[in-house]
């Protein structure tokens, strides 16, 4: 056979070169003409090893082809744009492909087949994303409606204490001690009345009685500043959770200090820390750096790398001195600000960066928003987020840097 | 002396052959880098493919040649073993026709360059 004239050449290469499946069928299927992608793409998904019939070859697809083809009417036109088949291989994912079907005669069919497996599994990745992010928000409002609630209360025990510790003397006392006053006035006449015994025993009791008034007023006062100073730190706290937990999407992108943010969220995770006696240590070499982003979403994922901090050390038998280090730097060149979160607990192994694909994680239930959320989160305010560990039971260290925003 | 398509020791014949003896195969014959660059090409696969040597030499066989090839069952051997020779039944679109043909994998360690030998299944 001799090679083709240049023009032929050029007008087959362009047509079996082009970059999406085009065949040629039949009303029955069989295939005429096909190019290199078609070959390509159907070749692994003919169960008999060769392409002689197209719908034979996708007969486990959830388009029958044969039926479409066969139901068509009109002499030529479309008969199918752009639908999504898919095909599931028997032991291996689904495939996807964009499918297109021109009807070129009464019996010669063009079909055109595009692998959009990739897209489509980008698709159901964001998804996904959605998915979390609403059931994210979901918990959110609830944490809301329950943070404002439990603010009325508390608001309604600090009006109370408060008012308990404006009331300095108790009348109740005072009156005590005018009556005993009196009493030892009358001292004689109750002499002669009620006999030296007998008055002396009352003189007592009623001393006592004032004594253990005036201890019982004092203890109750301590309480009272204690329980005041009690709801203050709830009250404190109630703010910090209340200030990420409804803040508006409008008002998301603001500039504030890093180490702000970092302490925010020690704080809504110090009872976790306190409970697994895990100590926090910090080294802040720069206090000063302000990141500019969303609150909420920075504050997420610090949450849930002091998170992951504590709760490597339920997978640790170590009986050590338990700790996480929070230490905050600045770049040789000024410009970025590192924050890393330095454990002793579990560590892990393997590659640090299989933990960052979605749905991966060292814990066996986790309702944190996990670490592939973490790194978009990280990497849509222009940073970088990343983990080291010796090894299990060597610690891991999670880092975050991200640009430092002057005022 | 051309090899038979099937012999067992094709890889060691083979690559001592010049472009002139690859020529003298029935079938076709793609020399090319462990890169999948085509080095040479006989004549029996020009004219199975109705291009000329032009269109293969340089190329990258299975994005730039014959994408039809460039899935698992071919070119992801290539890519991912060192050691290959593996003959499968398989489909080429010679002058955008289905055409079934029986392709022959080689790729050594011994050796700098890997093969895709061609043959028509409808030839024997």
């Amino acid at each position: 056979m001799e090679p083709l004239g240049n023009e032929n050449e050029r007008l087959l290469r362009f047509l079996y070169l082009a970059p999406v499946a085009l065949l040629e069928i039949d009303r029955a299927g069989h295939i005429h003409l096909m190019n290199g992608y078609a070959a390509g793409y159907l070749m692994p998904m003919s169960r008999t090893g060769e392409l002689t019939n197209l719908f034979e070859i996708l007969s486990g697809a959830d388009i029958d082809l044969a039926e479409l083809v066969n139901e068509s009417v009109a002499e030529t036109g479309t008969i199918l744009k752009d639908r999504r088949l898919r095909w599931a291989p028997p032991s291996s994912s689904p495939l996807y492909f964009s499918l297109t079907v021109e009807r070129l005669s009464s019996d010669r069919f063009l079909v055109a087949m595009n692998d959009i497996t990739v897209q489509v599994r980008q698709e159901e990745r964001i998804s996904t994303m959605i998915e979390q992010e609403a059931l994210h928000r979901g918990r959110a409002e609830i944490a809301a409606g329950v943070l404002h609630d439990i603010g009325n209360a508390i608001t309604g025990v600090a009006t109370g204490v408060n008012r308990l510790l404006g009331e300095a003397d108790w009348p109740e006392e005072d009156a005590l001690s005018r009556l005993e006053g009196l009493f030892r006035d009358a001292y004689d006449k109750l002499c002669d009345g009620l006999g030296a015994e007998t008055t002396d025993a009352l003189l007592r009791y009623m001393t006592e009685l004032r004594r253990t008034l005036t201890s019982r007023r004092a203890e109750l006062h301590t309480s009272l500043e204690r329980m005041a100073h009690t709801v203050v730190h709830i009250s404190e706290v109630l703010a910090v959770q209340r200030q990420y937990v409804g803040e508006q999407p409008d008002r998301a992108y603001t500039v504030m200090p890093l180490v702000q943010l970092v302490e925010d969220a020690v704080s809504m995770q110090n009872a976790a820390f306190e409970k697994r006696r895990v100590a926090i240590r910090r080294q802040y070499h720069d206090e000063a750096a302000q990141v500019a982003g969303s609150r909420t979403g920075l504050m997420r994922v610090l949450v849930n790398l002091l998170r992951n901090a504590f709760e490597s050390f339920d997978r640790t038998e170590s009986m050590g001195e338990r700790f996480v280090l929070l230490e905050t730097s600045r770049s040789p060149d000024g410009n970025r600000v590192r924050v890393s979160m330095a454990d002793n607990g579990g560590g892990f192994a393997g590659n640090p960066e299989e933990l960052f694909e979605l749905g991966v994680s060292r814990k066996q239930s986790s309702d944190g928003i996990g670490l592939f959320a973490c790194r978009k989160i990280i990497e849509s305010h222009n940073g970088r987020l990343w983990l080291t560990s010796g090894g299990p039971g060597e610690g891991a260290v999670a880092h975050i840097e991200l640009p430092i925003q002057e005022e | 002396m051309c090899p038979g398509f099937y012999d067992e020791d094709i890889l060691q014949a083979i690559s001592k052959m010049d472009g002139a003896e690859l020529n003298d195969c029935s079938y076709g014959v793609v020399k090319m880098s462990k890169e999948g660059v085509v080095q040479a090409v006989n004549t029996a696969e020009v004219e199975l493919s109705g291009l000329s040597q032009s269109a293969f030499i340089d190329k990258n066989f299975f994005t730039q040649v014959a994408p039809c090839t460039n899935n698992y069952m071919v070119a992801e051997k290539y890519r991912k073993l060192d050691e290959l020779d593996e003959t499968i039944p398989y489909v080429f679109t010679y002058m955008m026709k289905p055409t079934p043909v029986h392709l022959r994998m080689l790729k050594s360690r011994e050796h700098a360059s890997q093969y895709l030998l061609v043959d028509r299944a409808d030839t024997q």
